[in-house]
């Protein structure tokens, strides 16, 4: 990671560990669930990262642990070279202006009880931006920006669509002018043909106020189209890190593999010709963690190794980074590697010295 | 177990065996033992597969599968995709598929109908709709999918919202959002025209769209 002075947010071994209630029954050990197991990912100012991966994943904790509306159990979260997760509740706050998150489900994330107007000043009251007219001007300016007429100031949520109330969701977290937004599944409760509007409309935003994303789906192909580079996380780790072409094209790691061929191509001749990866079994419990590389239980390429190592994410090509220990540099492609053999092991022990 | 009592006059014990049997055919592991679960002890998926094997128990000749995976992880989808085709050539039931996802049309389909404010909008077997599609909204639909080959770039976009079926405007039900809507298509309601022998499309303009994407094919 050469690009360190341009990291917007910098997140370095980020746990979030949840303890289950009423789990220490008759002095057992309590269970712990790992929904985020030890992260480390830059993000570039100005870059839209993509985060995939299948439900319980970790990846919408992840999102709201960096704005500390979920707690971190560990770990740092820099943002412009300041700790968010060491920040007391209070300069937290403050620091919010700076970080906004837009959530999945435009029907529960807007009070009904606030008119539009009502729900995209809210944030400009807060950080006290702009009274009065100026206040008036700017609701207006936002609605407008996100392709809401000011017609609808005084309506209240429920009279809208849901890709009109994802409009309004993404007009309360422009109002702060932000430099860092977590989109969490911004577009997976909508229809089709207004998906397409909603990923428009933030790329367009992007651009325009020169924002910087985590866009968070379980839509690979969403992800792909708004992303520079792509995360893929599993069990609460990061697993495959690159840039959104590469990772496309070439998935190194076996669960990116498996993840990328599950995806339906809308094409037919594709579709009937192409070998499709089909994972035995459901993502294990978070709870306890299977050891090791925590996809070697549903590895078609898993070797005994995997179940006792734990993988480190290392580059393997130029700015792509797996975790597994069947691949390394010199043999990126897990295809190609000897039956049993493990050549990322030697590379990561050669790393850890150097 | 329900389902063959009624159905088949099964006792209960020979519905509790078949019901065991049903789960093995439906890929749930530890099938006679599973049979006690209750519903909220399963994953997801492996709540489609019950439904799938409680749907199957009669032996059908069609199955309705109403959006059968739109609630499950991509891994999941494919695992109950195959088991649908699987379970499909080997009963030699008929399936009608019914999902937003374009993806698992194509791969899952022979013929497709597009369906719009309560109408069919179109109709043609598969590899035809998705290669020379007759109509402005299927037209719209798989443009605005993201193609995994021409990465970023804006990409192609339906204005509006889809209607309210209750009130609908005059003419056709999709001229207020179509890019090619004519007054005609505004006044009156549009033909459902025959395009090739299986080939159909509602709409004013069926043959232009169509002699179109001939061109673009």
């Amino acid at each position: 990671m050469d690009t360190e002075d341009n990291n917007l947010i910098s997140i370095r071994d980020l746990k979030v560990h949840f303890p289950l209630a009423g789990s220490a029954w008759f002095g057992g050990s309590q269970s712990i669930v790992k929904a985020v197991d030890g992260v480390t990912l830059d993000i570039q100012a100005g870059e839209t990262l993509g985060l995939v991966g299948e439900s319980g994943c970790g990846k919408s904790t992840l999102g709201r642990a960096i704005l500390r509306l979920t707690e971190p159990t560990s770990g740092q979260v820099l943002f412009r070279g300041q700790d968010l997760a060491s920040l007391s509740t209070k300069a937290m706050r403050e620091q919010r202006r700076h970080l906004q998150i837009i959530f999945q489900d435009p029907y529960a994330s807007l009070n009904p009880r606030m008119t539009v107007g009502q729900i995209v000043s809210e944030p400009i009251e807060t950080f006290r931006l702009a009274r009065g007219d100026a206040k008036k001007k700017r609701v207006q300016e936002l609605l407008e920006m996100v392709g809401l007429s000011a017609r609808f100031l005084k309506r209240y949520p429920h009279e809208f669509s849901g890709g009109q109330r994802q409009r309004i969701g993404i007009a309360r977290a422009l109002a702060v002018d932000p430099d860092f937004i977590v989109a969490d599944e911004p577009i997976s409760a909508l229809d089709v043909s207004i998906q397409a509007q909603i990923m428009n409309l933030l790329d367009r935003l992007r651009r325009e106020k020169s924002l910087t994303y985590l866009f968070i789906s379980h839509d690979l192909r969403a992800v792909q189209h708004v992303s520079d580079r792509v995360a893929v996380m599993y069990l609460g780790k990061i697993v495959e890190l690159a840039e959104a072409k590469s990772i496309y094209a070439q998935p190194l790691m076996p669960y990116t593999k498996a993840l990328i061929s599950a995806v339906p191509v809308p094409d037919p001749k594709v579709e009937a010709k192409r070998r499709r990866i089909v994972l035995e079994g459901d993502v294990p419990s978070p709870i306890n963690p299977p050891r090791g590389c925590r996809f070697h239980t549903r590895c078609p390429y898993a070797i005994e190794a995997c179940g006792e190592v734990e993988p480190p994410l290392i580059q393997i090509k130029p700015n792509h980074f797996a975790a597994c220990i069947r691949i390394s540099p010199e043999q990126p492609d897990i295809e190609g590697v000897a039956p049993g053999d493990a050549p990322g092991l030697r590379a990561s022990s050669a790393a850890s010295i150097a | 177990m329900e389902v063959t009592r009624l159905h088949l006059g099964h006792s209960k014990k020979e519905a509790r065996e078949h019901a065991i049997r049903m789960l093995e055919e439906v890929g749930i592991p530890d099938a006679e033992a599973r049979i006690e679960s209750y519903p909220h002890e399963f994953s997801g998926g492996m709540r489609q597969r019950v439904m799938i094997a409680m749907a199957l128990s009669c032996q059908p000749e069609l199955l309705i599968a109403d959006e059968p995976t739109t609630a499950l992880d991509v891994t999941i989808q494919a695992q109950i995709l195959e088991l649908i085709k699987r379970l499909k050539s080997k009963t030699g039931a008929s399936v009608i598929l019914v999902t937003h996802d374009l993806g698992v049309v194509a791969g899952m389909t022979d013929h497709i109908i597009v369906m719009y404010a309560g109408k069919v909008f179109e109709q043609a077997p598969t590899s035809e709709l998705f290669e020379r599609p007759g109509n402005p909204y299927t037209r719209g639909l798989l443009r605005s999918v993201p193609d995994p080959a021409a990465a970023h770039g804006t990409l192609y976009q339906i204005p509006g919202q889809p209607p309210d079926v209750a009130r609908l405007p005059g003419g056709c039900p999709f001229a207020p959002r179509c890019e090619r809507a004519q007054d005609i298509c505004r006044r009156e309601f549009p033909p459902f025209v025959q395009l090739t022998s299986e080939h159909f499309s509602l709409c004013h303009f069926a043959d232009e769209v169509y002699t179109e994407s001939l061109k673009a094919a």
